[in-house]
């Protein structure tokens, strides 16, 4: 449905999607573009046979009125309200989409049309089906105007370059997408739209396609914002075959980002400094290379913590020393590593000397991940300190968990 | 003119040297003219293994992420650390962790590519890296960035590039003491703006 309704922009900038099955087109504007209200009935109808809907289309003054003639699957084109109404007050109130306990009580005082609806005193016809059926009503007959909220269609932005030569050089590469990223700017500038994705594809001699996908994540109104990151990607790229090609695509979203200062100005600045820099080190080093840090609420102390993907989005400090049960190292495993043992003693870089402990943790019975340990700090011949434990449910294995320092 | 980057002090001037983070470390602070100097590269050499560097910085960290003595919390960057920052721990050490956050990078190279772009952006009070090799001029080139920004960067490296040049503000390198009692000894072989010498340090 979706898709459908980007489509049906090209007829009319107000497309609204009803309940799945119906699309509201106000065609108002366009009838004199498409030759009036015949033609683009055709238009519109070869257009979906062509995506495979076989559809139904009723073309009237009000749009509840033409959805309910619609849903009734009566085909028509009115263009005044007399002739709406006409036809309107035969239709069955089962096409209306009112809940099914609304039709009960319908059927019950014996209607089962739109026309012996509005035959009801209005004031009664309220009280007892409600205020919102009523409005509807009026709606359909042009009564009352209707408000529908347009469907946002994401508009899309293609431009391609055929290259001169073939290429590998980033250089030129990327002399060809600035020339793309500026023709980008341009519409975004007279759309008065943003980007916050672009994807960049390079045509190989043979027809297939290296992509690059970049994200930003605030959008941005001037293309320029993506040739660093792109340059970035290219550098790091390794081509299989020359580019013979290119070809830049972009989701382009209403609205431009505020640029200059306002009464929090300094603080956005820092902010879209710090998500620059996110992008930057995400573009180069992967999506999930940097992160957050945040307590969990787990006495197991693998899970008592977890890496926060979005770690710009929280704008609360949160105090230190909130929950922590007890010191605990700065430094942990990835896993706990099993320590050799001498005479009964943790070995980690010679015998180590425990020196604080034991704090005992036994907990997770309930998910069967259960954990019975008592944790040391403990001390190497170094001077490093660790964190171990020995695990109480084997036969008192020792591992290395954490590192205090 | 001030510069303010939240948590790193500014006394008067632009000059090197004039910024400083206080480390938590009484002793330290004293050796050090006041803290964890701003304003340019400290170089940081350890023991493989040692894993003290990041109780050492900790309580600098601490002052940063909270914000103190009227300054906003202000962001960390941890560059490829060598294991996992644990939270809790961060967090026992005093940091608030919304304002730290954790790059991991798999290749060498990007190491010191991560450091400059954090450096660069300018949006971090401090930005601490674990590195490895460094050519010279890579180094100059993070120190530069460093100089022209109001940032607390280390760069934690191993004990075995001491003897290469290095034209980092202060370099220090830290002895571990297998008899004392949770002492480390930071030893200042080389400060722009001071004198070297040798402090130790007993971490929390």
């Amino acid at each position: 449905m979706e898709r459908l309704a980007s489509w049906a922009v090209s007829f009319t900038p107000v497309v609204n999607i009803d309940g799945g099955h119906a699309l509201l087109l106000e065609i108002g504007g366009s009838l004199q573009l498409f030759g009036g209200a015949e033609r683009m009935q055709t238009l519109l109808r070869e257009g979906l046979r062509a995506r495979g809907h076989e559809p139904v289309i009723s073309c009237a003054p009000t749009a509840r009125g033409s959805l309910w003639l619609a849903r009734a699957g009566i085909e028509c084109s009115l263009l005044t309200h007399d002739g709406l109404r006409h036809r309107l007050l035969p239709v069955s109130v089962e096409y209306l989409g009112w809940p099914a306990v609304t039709l009960e009580m319908l059927a019950q005082t014996g209607i089962r049309t739109l026309g012996e609806c509005v035959r009801l005193p209005r004031q009664g016809f309220a009280r007892r089906f409600g205020q919102a059926r009523l409005h509807e009503l009026d709606q359909a007959f042009g009564r009352c105007p209707e408000l529908r909220q347009a469907h946002v269609v994401p508009v899309h932005f293609s431009d391609m370059l055929e290259l001169p030569v073939e290429t590998t050089s980033v250089a030129a590469l990327l002399a060809g997408f600035r020339l793309l990223l500026s023709r980008l700017g341009e519409r975004l500038k007279s759309a008065q739209m943003s980007t916050d994705m672009l994807c960049c594809h390079l045509r190989h001699p043979d027809g297939s396609d290296t992509q690059l996908l970049i994200r930003l994540r605030r959008p941005a109104a001037v293309a320029t914002a993506f040739a660093e990151l792109l340059r970035l990607r290219l550098e790091a790229l390794v081509l299989p075959a020359p580019v013979t090609r290119l070809l830049l695509q972009a989701r382009l979203s209403a609205g431009q980002e505020m640029t200059g200062s306002d009464l929090l100005g300094r603080e956005l600045q820092a902010d879209s400094g710090l998500s620059g820099l996110l992008e930057r080190l995400r573009a180069r080093l992967g999506g999930h290379a940097v992160r957050g840090l945040a307590l969990a609420d787990e006495y197991r102390p693998e899970r008592a913590w977890h890496p926060v993907g979005d770690p710009l989005g929280s704008g609360r400090v949160v105090p230190p020393k909130a929950r922590i049960p007890g010191r605990r190292p700065v430094w942990i495993l990835p896993e706990p590593q099993l320590l050799r043992q001498d005479a009964g003693r943790p070995v980690h870089e010679g015998v180590l000397r425990l020196e604080q402990g034991p704090e005992r943790i036994e907990t997770g019975w309930w998910d069967g991940d259960d954990i019975r340990r008592d944790y040391y700090m403990a001390r190497n011949r170094r001077g490093a300190r660790l964190w171990i434990y020995q695990d109480l449910r084997s036969v008192a294995d020792w591992y290395l968990h954490g590192i205090f320092a | 003119m001030r510069i303010d980057i939240p948590g790193v002090e500014c006394r008067g001037s632009l000059a090197a040297g004039s910024m400083h983070v206080p480390s938590g470390f009484p002793e330290l602070d004293a050796m050090l003219g006041g803290g964890w100097p701003g304003g340019g590269l400290t170089e940081l050499l350890v023991e493989p293994g040692t894993a003290a560097e990041l109780a050492l910085l900790s309580p600098a960290l601490g002052r940063l992420t909270c914000g103190y003595g009227g300054a906003d919390p202000a962001w960390v960057m941890l560059i490829a650390p060598p294991w996992i920052p644990y939270a809790p721990g961060l967090c026992w050490q005093g940091l608030a962790l919304s304002r730290v956050l954790v790059t991991d990078v798999c290749r060498a190279a990007d190491v010191l590519w991560a450091t400059e772009a954090a450096l660069g952006s300018g949006s971090c009070a401090a930005v601490i890296a674990w590195a490895g090799v460094a050519s010279r001029v890579a180094l100059q080139r993070l120190h530069l960035l460093a100089v022209k920004r109001p940032v607390w960067s280390v760069l934690v490296r191993p004990a075995r590039f001491r003897r290469d040049r290095s034209p980092a503000m202060m370099r220090m390198q830290l002895h571990l003491q297998p008899g004392a009692q949770d002492a480390v000894r930071a030893e200042i072989f080389r400060h722009r703006l001071r004198t070297p010498g040798t402090v130790t340090v007993v971490l929390p």
